[in-house]
């Protein structure tokens, strides 16, 4: 008889669908838990470092902007711990951040925390659609170019990948600011929806579909191109492979093999790449949202480095890891739903 | 099969992609080598009319920006920061990843354990957002710029390592190094990784590559070094003049995108030469 | 015995197969198989038998094609049909069962799934219709609980299990010619016989064409009544299983007889030592008799020129200038099925 997966129960023949035991749920929980905190543990960790090696501390910066007595100074270094030795300070810092408390921003007269809540959605739309976007316009292309392997559509599709894993996304912002904005005039040159237009519902949604147009697909074309690549190999891997044979010898419709068998294994390793995409988007977005006008975390990171206002641009840091690693989470179920192999172990 | 470095080279010019990759890399090493000596009075000087078109004064052939520096001396300036940072960050990188891979791989157990946990956390981190703090939190200089490339893109190569590591520290002649005696120093750095440099050797063009993009990136955003002019830097002046002469983001746009595409075609091209099995699967 | 049956229910004839059009691998292989008949292919791995099963699914991969010959399925060639009308009759009039039952499912996809998909492919059924089908399937096949195991995936299945599915799959449409490529090499050996004895009852009560491709004589022995033995790319000998093994005439066929492991039929490639050298490359096939660098027959004829298959006895035929004598003794009692 069969020889399940070592945490698996014995299947009994008449349970519909397979119950995950608790105790594996728990402890592979637990796991991607403690994974979490490390990355999270790291970020905080040289950010804490990076304000050390800044010239200059906190108080130095707010100094700067107001007169402070050196007694006020001292008052204040010894209320933030900052007379304290480096490891206590790090202490200090890591149960800070651990409650959320993210530092205030003395250019924005906020917390850094309150800040980012408002501009967070910008960014995660922008990325969301990315990410999806890439992954389906990629992979199509990589399919196409598989099918057709060695022929002119090949050739077209591969050359037009290697053309977008070159270009770095600003210029491509660039080069459609030039043709669609400023040359045609068709999508707005900057922004995320049009300012007091009074849309609602729908017409707000066309809105902003409309100004994020150029923002996305700036933003997608790099990793269309790493999902093109990455699809096609995967795909020619996975047409030489046995099933399907099988489903080609079952009298399969060519379309059916390829979409239906074919693909939904050719885009396993994909889904696991997506997680590095997040990351690598997130990354891109700042880039993104400083030339198209976009309000979000991106936009915010760099408006941090000119205020000089180093929490805040610590914040995006904490609060981009954070985003990153809660979206590999959501993957990693995804991808168990995808692949009835992966059992949690 | 042997795999000498001049062999390899050969092969690598006999490669259709590679040939070209190679003769566009050798033009902008050129540029950068020369730049000194064609424009000695370095790429900041004001000598033009701002905003001169190409082609429009026989003096400035790719024109002017909008102070009135000439394009051909930024653009073969910003060749060598380019260049510099992107190999200098390139093998920060690879020390670093190579140093973290072959001890993972080679001890595995526990310390394997801890730094590929570790890798995995900063593959996690978004790198360029790092690179953005570490910039701006430090301050902008060329050094700043390649430590900062070079924090955030070692894991790839870490892992890379790792996993040969792991594999050839199994094989005999490791086993037989570690019964005469040999110090695990000698055995991994005089006898696993000589065997693994082929993956090493593709991925660091592609890491020059990134590094290139994420300086010019960096300079775009005003985060680079001020006192070198780079392409990013150009790019980033040359946007507020888009509408009037988009010629002045063209050029050294052109020029980077020719040169990510020129060592992505030579890492292609040395995967191919370096991997015969894998070419063999793909005809 | 069927000597004066209707035209045969798959007809090969002279059929060639090439890598890049050029390098023939399969030549001048002429066989068929009546309804109801099971034919068993026999000869050392990389002869060319998967090749023809593929050959006749039209299924051939990469650089490899038919080159010339023609196969016949109920009289419709083959080889000219357009793909439109060869995919209608894959896993309808004609159904394949493969080697590895491990990789021949798709992981990601239930059991049921893609039985149910071969009924709705070639059958106007419901999802309803052809769910409650394939559940019968399952049964048929004697795979235990198949309502339960209709909404498994491959990978928790046992291979037994799986070459189970791959069998009922084939079946799904009734079709008319089966070709099974070594159905029980892959499996362990107390799982051989059952799968083996299910495959040869299915084909009697369906009155199915079988074409049994193996390595193994025994597995011939039991349940076919014609063997066609070939060697680098053509048959070499041919006839009724108590014709040919009861008395094989081709020095490679008593090769491979004598060759087996005791106690077995297997031709085991360490034990072929006995016939000395080894398969010549599709490249480097001589030109006379492609057995002849390998006979203890061999004389200056048969490097000079192709020998034919010619008949001998009955419907024996032979490949050869120099047979062994007609009543050659044999080491082993080799004979009719008890």
């Amino acid at each position: 008889m069969t020889t399940p997966a070592p945490s698996l129960p014995e299947q009994t023949p008449q349970t519909g669908p397979r119950k995950v035991p608790s105790r594996a749920m728990l402890r592979y929980i637990l796991r991607r838990l403690s994974q979490a905190i490390l990355v999270m543990l790291l970020v905080v960790i040289g950010s804490f470092f990076l304000i050390k090696m800044a010239p200059g501390d906190f108080v130095d910066t707010l100094a700067g902007t107001s007169d402070l007595t050196a007694e006020q100074m001292a008052n204040l270094r010894a209320r933030y711990g900052l007379d304290q030795p480096v490891p206590v300070q790090l202490m200090y810092y890591i149960a800070r951040l651990a409650t959320l408390d993210l530092g205030y921003s003395p250019f924005n007269n906020a917390p850094v925390l309150d800040i980012l809540v408002k501009r967070w959605p910008v960014t995660a739309i922008l990325v969301v659609t990315s990410v999806s976007i890439s992954m389906v316009v990629g992979t199509l292309l990589g399919v196409m170019a598989a099918r057709f392997s060695g022929k002119p559509v090949d050739l077209g599709i591969s050359i037009l990948m290697l053309l977008f894993y070159a270009t770095p996304n600003f210029i491509i912002a660039v080069i459609l600011i030039l043709i669609f904005s400023i040359k045609m005039n068709v999508f707005p040159i900057a922004g995320f929806a049009t300012i007091a237009s009074g849309y609602t519902g729908w017409e707000y949604i066309r809105d902003v579909a409309w100004h994020l147009a150029m923002p996305v697909t700036a933003l997608c074309t790099f990793f269309i191109a790493i999902y093109g690549r990455i699809g096609r190999a995967a795909m020619l891997e996975v047409l030489t492979l046995d099933y399907i044979r099988t489903a080609r010898g079952k009298g399969l419709t060519e379309r059916r093999v390829i979409y239906v068998h074919a693909l939904r294994n050719a885009l396993l390793p994909l889904v696991t790449m997506a997680g590095l995409q997040v990351s690598a988007l997130v990354g891109g977005a700042v880039l993104i949202e400083t030339i198209f006008g976009l309000n979000g975390m991106g936009r915010t990171a760099f408006d941090a480095v000119f205020q000089r206002d180093t929490n805040l641009l610590l914040g995006v840091l904490f609060v981009s890891s954070l985003s990153v690693v809660v979206v590999n989470f959501i993957i990693d179920l995804l991808y168990m739903v995808l692949d009835p192999r992966v059992e949690i172990k | 099969m042997s795999t000498s470095g001049h062999s390899v080279f050969r092969r690598l010019l006999r490669h259709p992609s590679g040939l070209v990759g190679l003769l566009i890399i050798a033009l902008v090493v050129l540029m950068s080598a020369s730049a000194g000596f064609i424009f000695p009075e370095g790429p900041w000087v004001l000598g033009g009319r701002p905003r001169t078109w190409p082609g429009v004064d026989p003096a400035f052939p790719l024109g002017t920006d909008a102070l009135g520096r000439d394009m051909v001396a930024a653009l073969f300036y910003g060749a060598r920061v380019s260049l510099a940072v992107g190999a200098a960050a390139a093998l920060v990188s690879l020390v670093i990843g190579t140093l973290v891979g072959a001890i993972a791989g080679y001890y595995g157990g526990w310390l394997d354990d801890v730094l590929m946990r570790l890798t995995d956390a900063m593959q996690t981190i978004p790198s360029f957002l790092a690179a953005i703090a570490i910039v701006g939190v430090v301050g902008a200089s060329l050094s700043t710029i390649i430590i900062a490339i070079a924090v955030v893109s070692w894991p790839m190569i870490a892992r890379l390592v790792r996993a040969d590591f792991l594999r050839l520290r199994t094989y005999d002649f490791v086993q037989s190094c570690k019964i005469i005696g040999m110090s695990d120093l000698r055995i991994i750095f005089g006898q696993i990784l000589p065997n693994c440099l082929a993956p090493i050797i593709v991925s660091s063009s592609v890491l020059v590559a990134t590094a290139i993009i994420t300086e010019a990136s960096l300079a775009f955003l005003g985060l680079g070094d001020p006192n070198v002019m780079s392409w990013g830097t150009i790019l980033s002046t040359g946007r507020p003049e888009l509408r009037s002469g988009w010629y002045m983001t063209a050029f050294p746009a052109v020029a980077l995108v020719l040169t990510v595409l020129a060592l992505n075609l030579i890492g292609d091209a040395l995967n191919d030469v370096l991997n015969p099995r894998l070419k063999e699967r793909k005809s | 015995m069927t000597t004066n049956a209707p035209a045969p229910l798959l007809e090969v004839d002279r059929l060639k197969v090439s890598v890049s059009r050029t390098v023939p691998i399969v030549e001048d292989l002429s066989f068929a198989i009546a309804a109801g008949e099971t034919v068993g292919l026999v000869g050392e791995s990389g002869c060319g038998k998967s090749l023809t099963a593929l050959a006749i699914m039209r299924l051939l991969a990469g650089n490899l094609s038919v080159t010339s010959g023609s196969i016949q399925l109920d009289g419709e060639e083959l080889t000219k049909l357009p793909e439109e009308r060869i995919r209608s009759l894959r896993g309808d009039k004609m159904a394949m069962i493969y080697q590895e039952p491990l990789t021949a499912l798709n992981p990601v996809m239930t059991v049921g799934a893609q039985l149910v998909e071969v009924l709705r492919t070639h059958r106007k059924m419901s999802k309803r219709e052809a769910a409650a089908r394939a559940v019968e399937l399952l049964a048929l096949v004697r795979i235990p609980d198949p309502a339960a195991r209709f909404n498994e995936y491959p990978h928790r299945m046992s291979g037994g299990m799986r070459q189970r599915v791959v069998i009922a799959m084939a079946l799904a449409c009734d079709p008319k010619l089966l070709i099974a490529d070594e159905p029980t090499t892959a499996l362990d050996v107390t799982v051989q016989a059952q799968v083996l004895r299910l495959i040869k009852q299915l084909q009697r009560e369906a009155n199915l064409g079988l074409l049994l491709i193996t390595h193994d004589l025994g597995v011939v022995r039991q349940v076919a009544d014609r063997i066609v033995v070939m060697y680098a790319g053509s048959v070499v000998e041919t006839g009724t299983v108590a014709e040919v093994l009861g008395s094989p005439r081709h020095p490679y066929t008593v090769g491979l007889i004598a060759a087996r492991p005791s106690g077995s039929f297997a031709v085991d490639a360490q034990k072929l030592v006995e016939i000395s050298g080894s398969v010549p490359s599709p490249e480097a096939r001589p030109k006379g008799c492609v057995f002849a660098p390998r006979c203890p027959n061999a004389q200056d004829d048969c490097r000079a020129s192709r020998p034919h298959l010619l008949p001998t006895t009955g419907s024996h035929e032979l490949r050869c200038l120099h047979p062994m004598p007609a009543s050659t003794p044999l080491s082993a009692p080799v004979g009719m099925p008890s």
